[in-house]
Protein backbone atom coordinates (compact mmCIF):
# COMPACT_ATOMS: atom_id res chain seq x y z
CA UNK A 1 0.00 0.00 0.00
CA UNK A 2 2.76 2.79 0.86
CA UNK A 3 4.42 1.69 -2.64
CA UNK A 4 0.41 2.57 -4.14
CA UNK A 5 0.73 5.91 -2.97
CA UNK A 6 1.16 8.15 -5.84
CA UNK A 7 3.12 11.49 -5.29
CA UNK A 8 2.29 14.66 -7.08
CA UNK A 9 4.28 17.73 -7.15
CA UNK A 10 2.71 20.69 -8.70
CA UNK A 11 4.70 23.64 -10.09
CA UNK A 12 5.25 26.24 -12.34
CA UNK A 13 9.02 25.81 -12.30
CA UNK A 14 10.62 23.13 -14.62
CA UNK A 15 13.94 23.61 -12.40
CA UNK A 16 11.77 22.50 -9.18
CA UNK A 17 10.24 19.66 -11.01
CA UNK A 18 13.36 18.45 -12.65
CA UNK A 19 15.28 18.94 -9.06
CA UNK A 20 13.11 17.28 -7.24
CA UNK A 21 12.65 14.71 -9.72
CA UNK A 22 16.86 13.98 -9.63
CA UNK A 23 16.31 13.92 -5.37
CA UNK A 24 12.89 11.32 -5.25
CA UNK A 25 13.97 8.97 -8.32
CA UNK A 26 15.86 7.20 -6.41
CA UNK A 27 14.55 6.81 -3.15
CA UNK A 28 11.25 6.19 -3.42
CA UNK A 29 9.59 3.57 -5.66
CA UNK A 30 6.23 5.70 -5.66
CA UNK A 31 5.22 6.71 -8.74
CA UNK A 32 5.97 10.45 -9.20
CA UNK A 33 4.01 12.85 -11.26
CA UNK A 34 4.81 16.39 -12.33
CA UNK A 35 2.97 18.93 -13.17
CA UNK A 36 3.33 22.85 -14.01
CA UNK A 37 -0.54 23.31 -13.07
CA UNK A 38 -3.80 22.33 -11.00
CA UNK A 39 -5.10 22.31 -14.29
CA UNK A 40 -3.03 19.77 -16.35
CA UNK A 41 -5.16 17.59 -13.29
CA UNK A 42 -7.76 16.99 -16.15
CA UNK A 43 -5.88 14.87 -17.83
CA UNK A 44 -5.00 12.59 -14.87
CA UNK A 45 -8.71 11.63 -14.75
CA UNK A 46 -8.34 8.34 -12.64
CA UNK A 47 -6.00 9.11 -9.74
CA UNK A 48 -6.98 6.52 -6.38
CA UNK A 49 -6.20 5.65 -3.54
CA UNK A 50 -3.16 7.55 -1.58
CA UNK A 51 -1.98 10.45 -2.97
CA UNK A 52 0.88 13.19 -1.45
CA UNK A 53 0.62 16.35 -3.33
CA UNK A 54 4.02 18.47 -3.10
CA UNK A 55 2.74 21.98 -3.63
CA UNK A 56 3.32 25.90 -2.79
CA UNK A 57 1.09 26.91 0.12
CA UNK A 58 0.36 29.79 -2.51
CA UNK A 59 -1.32 27.52 -5.25
CA UNK A 60 -2.97 25.00 -2.91
CA UNK A 61 -4.95 27.95 -1.26
CA UNK A 62 -5.85 29.54 -5.01
CA UNK A 63 -6.66 26.12 -6.29
CA UNK A 64 -8.21 23.51 -3.54
CA UNK A 65 -11.34 23.66 -4.75
CA UNK A 66 -9.95 22.64 -7.89
CA UNK A 67 -7.53 20.01 -6.95
CA UNK A 68 -10.28 18.46 -4.31
CA UNK A 69 -12.48 17.90 -7.30
CA UNK A 70 -9.95 16.43 -9.51
CA UNK A 71 -8.62 14.00 -6.92
CA UNK A 72 -12.36 13.38 -5.34
CA UNK A 73 -11.38 9.49 -6.41
CA UNK A 74 -8.43 9.82 -3.67
CA UNK A 75 -8.72 7.85 -0.53
CA UNK A 76 -6.72 10.01 1.44
CA UNK A 77 -4.70 13.33 0.60
CA UNK A 78 -1.68 14.41 2.38
CA UNK A 79 0.13 17.63 2.06
CA UNK A 80 3.35 19.01 1.75
CA UNK A 81 4.29 22.64 0.76
CA UNK A 82 6.67 23.43 -1.42
CA UNK A 83 8.81 26.38 0.01
CA UNK A 84 11.04 29.11 -1.57
CA UNK A 85 11.80 31.03 0.79
CA UNK A 86 14.85 29.60 3.41
CA UNK A 87 13.91 31.09 6.65
CA UNK A 88 10.71 29.35 6.79
CA UNK A 89 11.01 25.69 7.78
CA UNK A 90 8.65 23.33 8.93
CA UNK A 91 7.26 19.97 9.28
CA UNK A 92 4.81 20.14 6.66
CA UNK A 93 6.85 22.02 4.35
CA UNK A 94 9.52 21.06 1.75
CA UNK A 95 12.24 23.74 1.97
CA UNK A 96 14.04 24.31 -1.26
CA UNK A 97 17.07 24.86 0.82
CA UNK A 98 16.48 21.63 2.49
CA UNK A 99 19.18 18.89 2.80
CA UNK A 100 17.95 15.92 0.39
CA UNK A 101 17.50 13.66 3.29
CA UNK A 102 15.93 16.03 5.12
CA UNK A 103 12.96 16.30 2.19
CA UNK A 104 13.21 12.03 1.43
CA UNK A 105 12.55 11.82 5.15
CA UNK A 106 9.72 14.20 5.52
CA UNK A 107 7.75 12.43 2.76
CA UNK A 108 8.94 8.92 4.04
CA UNK A 109 6.83 9.70 7.33
CA UNK A 110 3.72 11.00 5.80
CA UNK A 111 3.87 6.97 3.73
CA UNK A 112 4.15 5.51 7.20
CA UNK A 113 1.52 7.56 8.86
CA UNK A 114 -0.75 5.71 5.81
CA UNK A 115 0.43 2.43 6.19
CA UNK A 116 -0.62 2.69 10.07
CA UNK A 117 -4.11 3.60 8.74
CA UNK A 118 -4.59 0.45 7.32
CA UNK A 119 -5.75 -2.17 9.13
CA UNK A 120 -4.97 -5.62 7.76
CA UNK A 121 -7.57 -8.50 8.36
CA UNK A 122 -7.95 -10.64 5.93
CA UNK A 123 -9.52 -13.14 7.74
CA UNK A 124 -13.11 -14.01 6.12
CA UNK A 125 -15.67 -13.89 9.33
CA UNK A 126 -18.02 -16.23 10.02
CA UNK A 127 -21.10 -14.49 8.42
CA UNK A 128 -19.00 -13.23 5.14
CA UNK A 129 -17.99 -17.24 4.92
CA UNK A 130 -22.23 -17.96 5.03
CA UNK A 131 -23.11 -15.58 2.39
CA UNK A 132 -20.09 -17.08 0.05
CA UNK A 133 -21.56 -20.55 0.42
CA UNK A 134 -25.01 -19.24 -0.38
CA UNK A 135 -23.26 -17.51 -3.76
CA UNK A 136 -21.54 -20.70 -4.60
CA UNK A 137 -25.05 -22.09 -5.04
CA UNK A 138 -25.62 -19.95 -7.63
CA UNK A 139 -27.65 -17.57 -5.69
CA UNK A 140 -28.76 -13.80 -6.17
CA UNK A 141 -28.27 -11.24 -3.29
CA UNK A 142 -32.10 -10.96 -2.87
CA UNK A 143 -32.31 -14.36 -1.97
CA UNK A 144 -29.43 -14.92 0.47
CA UNK A 145 -30.91 -11.67 1.94
CA UNK A 146 -34.09 -13.43 2.54
CA UNK A 147 -32.20 -16.93 3.77
CA UNK A 148 -30.32 -15.36 6.21
CA UNK A 149 -32.67 -12.79 7.33
CA UNK A 150 -30.51 -9.55 6.47
CA UNK A 151 -31.13 -6.62 3.91
CA UNK A 152 -29.97 -7.23 0.35
CA UNK A 153 -27.62 -4.00 0.95
CA UNK A 154 -25.89 -5.70 3.97
CA UNK A 155 -24.97 -8.66 1.36
CA UNK A 156 -23.92 -6.54 -1.01
CA UNK A 157 -21.47 -5.32 1.73
CA UNK A 158 -20.56 -8.61 2.47
CA UNK A 159 -19.34 -9.26 -0.84
CA UNK A 160 -17.89 -6.08 -1.06
CA UNK A 161 -15.53 -6.88 1.92
CA UNK A 162 -15.27 -10.35 0.85
CA UNK A 163 -13.77 -9.45 -2.47
CA UNK A 164 -11.55 -7.24 -0.76
CA UNK A 165 -10.87 -9.97 1.80
CA UNK A 166 -9.81 -12.47 -1.34
CA UNK A 167 -9.13 -10.18 -4.37
CA UNK A 168 -11.13 -12.21 -6.41
CA UNK A 169 -14.38 -9.80 -8.54
CA UNK A 170 -16.27 -12.39 -10.13
CA UNK A 171 -18.60 -14.82 -9.00
CA UNK A 172 -17.70 -17.18 -10.70
CA UNK A 173 -14.02 -16.65 -9.16
CA UNK A 174 -15.46 -16.47 -5.78
CA UNK A 175 -16.75 -20.07 -6.20
CA UNK A 176 -13.59 -21.58 -7.38
CA UNK A 177 -12.13 -19.55 -3.77
CA UNK A 178 -14.47 -21.82 -2.05
CA UNK A 179 -13.96 -24.70 -3.73
CA UNK A 180 -9.60 -24.59 -3.58
CA UNK A 181 -9.99 -23.33 0.03
CA UNK A 182 -12.35 -26.12 1.24
CA UNK A 183 -15.29 -24.27 2.18
CA UNK A 184 -17.52 -25.85 -0.03
CA UNK A 185 -17.01 -29.27 -1.68
CA UNK A 186 -17.04 -29.37 -5.58
CA UNK A 187 -20.25 -31.69 -4.85
CA UNK A 188 -22.50 -29.14 -3.63
CA UNK A 189 -21.65 -26.70 -6.10
CA UNK A 190 -25.09 -26.86 -8.16
CA UNK A 191 -23.54 -25.51 -11.33
CA UNK A 192 -21.64 -28.01 -13.23
CA UNK A 193 -20.28 -25.97 -15.51
CA UNK A 194 -17.32 -25.01 -13.70
CA UNK A 195 -15.62 -28.02 -13.51
CA UNK B 1 7.05 11.09 -15.99
CA UNK B 2 7.56 13.33 -18.91
CA UNK B 3 5.07 12.94 -21.84
CA UNK B 4 6.67 11.84 -25.53
CA UNK B 5 6.50 14.25 -27.79
CA UNK B 6 7.11 13.87 -31.87
CA UNK B 7 10.49 15.39 -32.16
CA UNK B 8 11.65 12.30 -30.23
CA UNK B 9 13.43 9.37 -31.84
CA UNK B 10 11.09 6.49 -32.06
CA UNK B 11 13.55 3.77 -31.41
CA UNK B 12 14.84 5.57 -28.34
CA UNK B 13 10.95 5.52 -26.68
CA UNK B 14 10.95 2.31 -27.20
CA UNK B 15 14.26 1.27 -25.71
CA UNK B 16 13.05 3.36 -22.30
CA UNK B 17 9.58 1.39 -22.72
CA UNK B 18 9.61 -1.46 -24.51
CA UNK B 19 5.67 -2.96 -23.78
CA UNK B 20 5.53 0.32 -26.17
CA UNK B 21 6.68 -2.01 -29.13
CA UNK B 22 3.39 -3.58 -29.84
CA UNK B 23 1.25 -0.20 -29.24
CA UNK B 24 3.18 1.33 -32.14
CA UNK B 25 2.83 -1.95 -33.93
CA UNK B 26 -1.30 -1.42 -33.80
CA UNK B 27 -0.46 2.16 -34.80
CA UNK B 28 1.01 0.88 -38.09
CA UNK B 29 4.40 0.75 -37.43
CA UNK B 30 6.32 -1.68 -38.06
CA UNK B 31 10.31 -2.65 -37.08
CA UNK B 32 13.08 -0.67 -39.00
CA UNK B 33 13.04 2.80 -37.01
CA UNK B 34 16.65 3.44 -37.73
CA UNK B 35 17.29 6.86 -36.14
CA UNK B 36 14.02 8.66 -37.41
CA UNK B 37 11.99 10.95 -35.19
CA UNK B 38 8.56 10.03 -34.73
CA UNK B 39 7.40 13.09 -36.65
CA UNK B 40 9.12 11.36 -39.65
CA UNK B 41 7.86 8.10 -39.26
CA UNK B 42 4.35 8.62 -39.19
CA UNK B 43 4.64 10.61 -41.78
CA UNK B 44 5.91 7.96 -44.21
CA UNK B 45 3.68 5.41 -43.01
CA UNK B 46 0.68 7.77 -43.47
CA UNK B 47 -0.07 7.78 -39.34
CA UNK B 48 -2.08 10.65 -37.48
CA UNK B 49 0.60 11.69 -35.43
CA UNK B 50 -1.73 13.37 -32.94
CA UNK B 51 -3.28 10.50 -32.33
CA UNK B 52 -0.14 8.30 -32.32
CA UNK B 53 1.87 10.80 -29.47
CA UNK B 54 -1.39 10.81 -27.04
CA UNK B 55 -1.57 6.72 -27.47
CA UNK B 56 1.77 5.97 -26.40
CA UNK B 57 1.27 8.11 -23.83
CA UNK B 58 -1.51 6.87 -22.02
CA UNK B 59 0.08 3.68 -22.29
CA UNK B 60 3.58 4.71 -20.81
CA UNK B 61 1.47 6.49 -17.71
CA UNK B 62 -1.49 4.75 -16.34
CA UNK B 63 -2.66 7.53 -14.63
CA UNK B 64 -2.47 10.10 -18.13
CA UNK B 65 -5.80 10.14 -19.80
CA UNK B 66 -6.56 13.33 -21.89
CA UNK B 67 -10.19 12.36 -22.18
CA UNK B 68 -11.41 16.05 -24.17
CA UNK B 69 -8.70 15.68 -26.83
CA UNK B 70 -8.87 11.91 -27.25
CA UNK B 71 -11.91 12.52 -27.93
CA UNK B 72 -11.46 14.72 -30.93
CA UNK B 73 -10.47 11.77 -32.66
CA UNK B 74 -12.56 10.60 -35.56
CA UNK B 75 -14.18 7.84 -34.89
CA UNK B 76 -12.40 5.31 -37.58
CA UNK B 77 -9.50 6.53 -36.05
CA UNK B 78 -10.55 4.73 -32.70
CA UNK B 79 -12.10 2.12 -34.32
CA UNK B 80 -9.28 1.36 -36.41
CA UNK B 81 -7.30 1.08 -33.49
CA UNK B 82 -9.51 -1.01 -31.19
CA UNK B 83 -9.94 -3.33 -33.82
CA UNK B 84 -5.52 -3.73 -34.08
CA UNK B 85 -5.63 -4.02 -30.16
CA UNK B 86 -8.32 -6.99 -30.69
CA UNK B 87 -6.36 -8.55 -32.92
CA UNK B 88 -2.97 -8.38 -31.00
CA UNK B 89 -5.01 -9.94 -28.11
CA UNK B 90 -6.13 -13.20 -30.10
CA UNK B 91 -3.02 -13.68 -31.58
CA UNK B 92 -0.57 -13.17 -28.72
CA UNK B 93 -1.79 -12.65 -25.43
CA UNK B 94 -4.86 -15.14 -25.22
CA UNK B 95 -2.87 -17.65 -27.75
CA UNK B 96 0.28 -17.63 -24.94
CA UNK B 97 -2.08 -17.59 -22.26
CA UNK B 98 -4.23 -20.56 -22.92
CA UNK B 99 -0.78 -22.35 -24.07
CA UNK B 100 1.14 -21.55 -20.49
CA UNK B 101 -2.26 -22.37 -18.56
CA UNK B 102 -2.24 -25.91 -20.16
CA UNK B 103 1.32 -25.88 -19.39
CA UNK B 104 1.09 -25.04 -15.82
CA UNK B 105 -1.98 -26.67 -14.70
CA UNK B 106 -1.30 -30.05 -16.15
CA UNK B 107 -2.11 -32.79 -13.30
CA UNK B 108 -5.38 -33.62 -12.20
CA UNK B 109 -5.99 -31.80 -8.72
CA UNK B 110 -9.07 -30.32 -7.92
CA UNK B 111 -7.29 -26.50 -7.53
CA UNK B 112 -5.32 -27.20 -11.76
CA UNK B 113 -9.37 -28.32 -12.91
CA UNK B 114 -11.27 -26.09 -11.40
CA UNK B 115 -8.92 -22.84 -12.96
CA UNK B 116 -8.57 -24.11 -15.89
CA UNK B 117 -12.27 -24.66 -16.39
CA UNK B 118 -12.64 -21.02 -14.73
CA UNK B 119 -9.93 -19.70 -17.63
CA UNK B 120 -11.40 -21.85 -20.27
CA UNK B 121 -15.03 -20.00 -19.30
CA UNK B 122 -13.10 -16.59 -19.14
CA UNK B 123 -11.54 -17.03 -22.64
CA UNK B 124 -14.37 -17.82 -24.73
CA UNK B 125 -16.23 -15.46 -23.36
CA UNK B 126 -13.55 -13.03 -23.65
CA UNK B 127 -13.48 -14.02 -28.19
CA UNK B 128 -17.24 -13.53 -27.56
CA UNK B 129 -16.87 -10.33 -26.50
CA UNK B 130 -13.90 -9.55 -29.30
CA UNK B 131 -16.56 -10.78 -31.85
CA UNK B 132 -19.36 -9.04 -30.87
CA UNK B 133 -17.77 -5.28 -31.11
CA UNK B 134 -16.28 -6.14 -34.13
CA UNK B 135 -19.40 -7.32 -35.91
CA UNK B 136 -21.93 -5.68 -34.46
CA UNK B 137 -21.01 -2.40 -32.06
CA UNK B 138 -18.25 -0.54 -34.03
CA UNK B 139 -19.69 -1.13 -37.63
CA UNK B 140 -23.11 0.21 -35.63
CA UNK B 141 -20.83 3.46 -34.57
CA UNK B 142 -19.41 3.48 -37.73
CA UNK B 143 -23.02 3.77 -39.36
CA UNK B 144 -23.69 6.58 -37.32
CA UNK B 145 -20.82 8.63 -37.68
CA UNK B 146 -21.70 8.37 -41.64
CA UNK B 147 -25.25 9.34 -41.51
CA UNK B 148 -26.43 12.34 -42.43
CA UNK B 149 -28.74 14.32 -39.73
CA UNK B 150 -30.30 16.42 -42.87
CA UNK B 151 -31.19 13.92 -45.16
CA UNK B 152 -32.73 11.81 -42.01
CA UNK B 153 -36.50 11.24 -42.08
CA UNK B 154 -38.04 13.20 -39.51
CA UNK B 155 -37.87 10.96 -36.76
CA UNK B 156 -35.73 8.47 -36.48
CA UNK B 157 -36.00 5.31 -34.47
CA UNK B 158 -32.71 3.07 -33.15
CA UNK B 159 -33.36 0.22 -31.89
CA UNK B 160 -29.75 -0.60 -30.62
CA UNK B 161 -28.50 1.55 -28.34
CA UNK B 162 -24.85 1.65 -27.22
CA UNK B 163 -26.19 1.59 -23.18
CA UNK B 164 -27.65 -1.66 -23.67
CA UNK B 165 -24.17 -2.77 -24.24
CA UNK B 166 -22.19 -0.54 -22.11
CA UNK B 167 -24.26 -2.13 -19.13
CA UNK B 168 -22.33 -5.57 -19.18
CA UNK B 169 -19.16 -3.81 -20.52
CA UNK B 170 -16.31 -3.50 -18.19
CA UNK B 171 -16.91 -7.38 -16.27
CA UNK B 172 -14.39 -8.43 -19.07
CA UNK B 173 -11.64 -7.28 -16.75
CA UNK B 174 -12.28 -8.89 -13.90
CA UNK B 175 -11.82 -12.08 -14.20
CA UNK B 176 -8.31 -11.85 -15.35
CA UNK B 177 -7.53 -10.23 -12.25
CA UNK B 178 -9.19 -13.17 -10.77
CA UNK B 179 -7.19 -15.52 -12.18
CA UNK B 180 -3.95 -13.82 -11.56
CA UNK B 181 -4.89 -13.54 -7.89
CA UNK B 182 -5.57 -17.48 -8.09
CA UNK B 183 -2.23 -17.66 -9.40
CA UNK B 184 -0.48 -15.55 -7.11
CA UNK B 185 -2.18 -16.44 -3.69
CA UNK B 186 -4.42 -19.64 -3.69
CA UNK B 187 -1.99 -22.46 -5.38
CA UNK B 188 -0.03 -24.64 -3.25
CA UNK B 189 3.67 -25.40 -3.68
CA UNK B 190 4.00 -27.94 -6.31
CA UNK B 191 3.57 -26.31 -9.48
CA UNK B 192 7.01 -25.56 -11.95
CA UNK B 193 7.87 -22.01 -11.20
CA UNK B 194 9.33 -21.15 -14.54
CA UNK B 195 6.41 -21.34 -16.60
CA UNK B 196 4.45 -20.00 -13.54
CA UNK B 197 6.97 -16.85 -14.08
CA UNK B 198 6.00 -16.46 -17.75
CA UNK B 199 2.66 -17.14 -16.73
CA UNK B 200 2.32 -14.19 -14.44
CA UNK B 201 3.94 -12.09 -16.61
CA UNK B 202 1.81 -12.39 -19.75
CA UNK B 203 -1.52 -11.81 -17.34
CA UNK B 204 0.32 -8.86 -15.74
CA UNK B 205 0.54 -7.38 -19.53
CA UNK B 206 -2.57 -8.45 -20.80
CA UNK B 207 -4.68 -7.72 -17.60
CA UNK B 208 -2.73 -3.73 -17.86
CA UNK B 209 -3.31 -3.48 -21.56
CA UNK B 210 -7.24 -4.83 -21.65
CA UNK B 211 -7.78 -1.96 -18.85
CA UNK B 212 -6.30 0.58 -21.20
CA UNK B 213 -8.13 -0.83 -24.18
CA UNK B 214 -11.88 -0.59 -21.81
CA UNK B 215 -10.91 2.78 -20.73
CA UNK B 216 -11.18 4.14 -24.23
CA UNK B 217 -13.93 2.50 -25.37
CA UNK B 218 -15.93 3.41 -22.15
CA UNK B 219 -14.44 6.92 -21.91
CA UNK B 220 -13.90 7.97 -25.03
CA UNK B 221 -15.97 6.10 -28.20
CA UNK B 222 -19.09 5.12 -26.44
CA UNK B 223 -19.54 8.83 -25.51
CA UNK B 224 -18.84 9.72 -29.19
CA UNK B 225 -21.57 7.35 -30.05
CA UNK B 226 -24.20 8.08 -27.48
CA UNK B 227 -23.75 11.85 -28.61
CA UNK B 228 -24.44 10.93 -32.09
CA UNK B 229 -27.10 8.92 -31.45
CA UNK B 230 -28.44 11.71 -29.46
CA UNK B 231 -28.38 13.71 -32.40
CA UNK B 232 -30.48 11.54 -34.15
CA UNK B 233 -33.22 10.79 -31.89
CA UNK B 234 -33.86 14.18 -30.67
CA UNK B 235 -33.83 15.90 -33.91
FE1 LIG C 1 -12.72 -4.01 -27.38
FE1 LIG D 1 -14.69 -4.07 -24.97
Amino acid sequence: MINNTKILVINKSDIILLGLNDLLKNSLSNEIIYINSADELENYPHLMGYIIVLISENDFYQNKALINKQLKNATKIAYLFIELNSDKISANTINIYENADSITNKINELLSSFKRNISNKNELSKREIEVLKLLTKGLSNKEIAQILFISTYTVISHRKNISEKTKIKSTSGLTIYAIINKIVNIEEISTSELI
Amino acid sequence: MKLFNENLILADVVSENHLLFPVINRLGVNLGFKNSTIKTICAENKIDIEFFIEIINVFNNENYFPQKKLQQFSVLTIINYLNKTHEFYRNYYIAEIDKLIKQLLNNDNIESKVIRKFYQNYQNELIEHLKFEENIVFPYIIELSNLDVKKLPAKMKINYSINDFEKEHSNIDNKISDLRNFIIRYLSVSYDNNTCNSLLSALFLFEKDLQNHTRIEEKILFPKAKFLEKSFTTK
